[in-house]
């Protein structure tokens, strides 16, 4: 009776884990950039989730599991790995630019030629702070309250974050673009 | 302006009030940069879910498996001590009782030196002495041909004993013969000699023999060597 309980609690946790792994594991890949360390990572958090799976509400297990997973990385992997969040940090988080000036509106074909190691290249140089905003929100799907409980943050930091993070990454991507010939500086125009 | 492009940020992602919906609306509607940010947005959510895809690793995911097993182990291996602690303990208990018991049973019957020693020099041990010994064991021992010099009996560790001072047939002294009641063999004393049942050794830097004669034990000390001590020991339990 014992056994069999304990069971199916593993059975419906690893089926939801397997479901969920493929966004924990790419979670952890675009956090800490290194596969060995994003595997250890993503590991450690599913053995955390296992854990203190009978104190899980049954909401949303992927919501659930990559606030474990973000909280590990903040607090392991931060202290390993000081550069990108401390500089983010230092540097003021609240001033903003807008992520495109007025004048022109992005053109999607261009963005829609950028391979994915581009896309994923431009994200990497996101710091850590915004980039965490961002991949949970727009990579895995969460809701800004989901992402306040993960990180710790208010809401309106969250809210913050996603639009500084998106205007450094837009930075980054023409970065490439002008490499690549996407498109042309200003004054070649 | 940056409370405007966050807005246009989370109108993005569907998360505002209806009041800053009704806000966002407003600006898309009467500012062109509002209206450039909220096209950057999208642009960018697209770029992402395009560009980014879930990663597989079946080795990753079949690793971590291999912990949860582990951690199912460990539980289980845990599960089952917690449950059966107090048997496991009291079956400690009862292995720490029972071989007391057995060492108690198999060493009842021996005579330590330190018992050896009290019998020698009775007095300063403390020993209870009577200068009259009466045990049956003593009469056992054949000691035709020997002149008792001295004689003492009394009570070890509830064990009667009787010791007795010797001079062998050539009026040689330096002899005591001990008899110890239900004892079977002396601590110490256990080096064979020609005579199976005889056993040699020394005591307090004294060769002693020592054999069994009935139920008990006896041990004859003497500034002899162990074969002599074999040779007057074999004529007393003769």
């Amino acid at each position: 009776m014992l056994f069999s309980r304990a069971n199916s609690l593993r059975d419906r946790f690893q089926r939801q884990a397997e479901d969920a792994y493929p966004s924990i594991f790419g979670t952890a890949l675009r956090l800490t950039r290194d596969r060995e360390e994003a595997e250890d990572l993503a590991q450690e958090a599913i053995v955390r989730a296992y854990e203190a799976f009978d104190r899980f509400d049954g909401q949303n297990f992927k919501a659930w599991i990559l606030r474990i997973l973000t909280n590990l990385y903040i607090n392991k992997y931060r202290r390993k790995k000081r550069t990108g969040l401390v500089v983010s940090l230092d540097d003021d988080e609240n001033s903003y630019e807008p992520t495109g000036p007025a004048e022109y509106s992005p053109d999607r074909l261009v963005f829609d030629e950028m391979l994915g190691a581009e896309v994923e290249e431009a994200l990497s140089q996101v710091p850590d702070v915004f980039k965490i905003a961002v991949i949970l929100s727009d990579l895995q799907g969460l809701s800004y309250d989901e992402i306040a409980l993960a990180t710790d943050v208010p809401v309106g930091t969250v809210r913050s974050r996603i639009a500084r993070g998106r205007a450094i990454l837009r930075r980054e991507l023409e970065r490439f673009a002008l490499q690549e010939g996407y498109i042309k500086q200003e004054s070649e125009k | 302006m940056s409370h405007e492009f966050e807005l246009m940020h989370a109108y993005a992602d569907g998360e505002v009030s209806a009041s800053e919906a009704a806000e966002a609306k407003r600006l898309l509607e009467t500012d062109a940069q509002c209206r450039a940010e909220y096209e950057w947005a999208l642009s960018m959510k697209a770029a992402l879910a395009d560009g980014c895809k879930p990663v597989a690793n079946e080795e990753g995911w079949k690793s971590c498996v291999g912990r949860l097993d582990e951690l199912d182990r460990v539980k289980r291996a845990e599960g089952f001590v917690g449950k059966y602690a107090w048997a496991l303990c009291g079956a400690l208990m009862l292995m720490i009782v029972a071989g007391g018991f057995a060492n108690r049973m198999v060493n009842s019957r021996m005579v330590t030196s330190t018992q050896i020693a009290s019998v020698l020099d009775p007095i300063g041990s403390g020993v209870a002495v009577s200068r009259n010994p009466d045990i049956s064991a003593a009469r056992q021992l054949n000691l035709q041909g020997f002149k008792m010099t001295s004689s003492l009996g009394g009570r070890l560790d509830n064990r009667e004993f009787v010791r007795f001072g010797l001079r062998d047939q050539n009026g040689l002294g330096g002899l005591s013969v001990v008899v110890v009641a239900g004892a079977d063999r002396v601590e110490g004393v256990d080096n064979p000699t020609q005579n199976p049942g005889i056993r040699k050794g020394q005591m307090n830097g004294v060769n002693c023999v020592t054999w069994n004669l009935g139920n008990n034990t006896c041990i004859l000390f003497g500034e002899r060597t162990p074969e002599e001590l074999v040779a007057l020991a074999e004529q007393m339990a003769r």
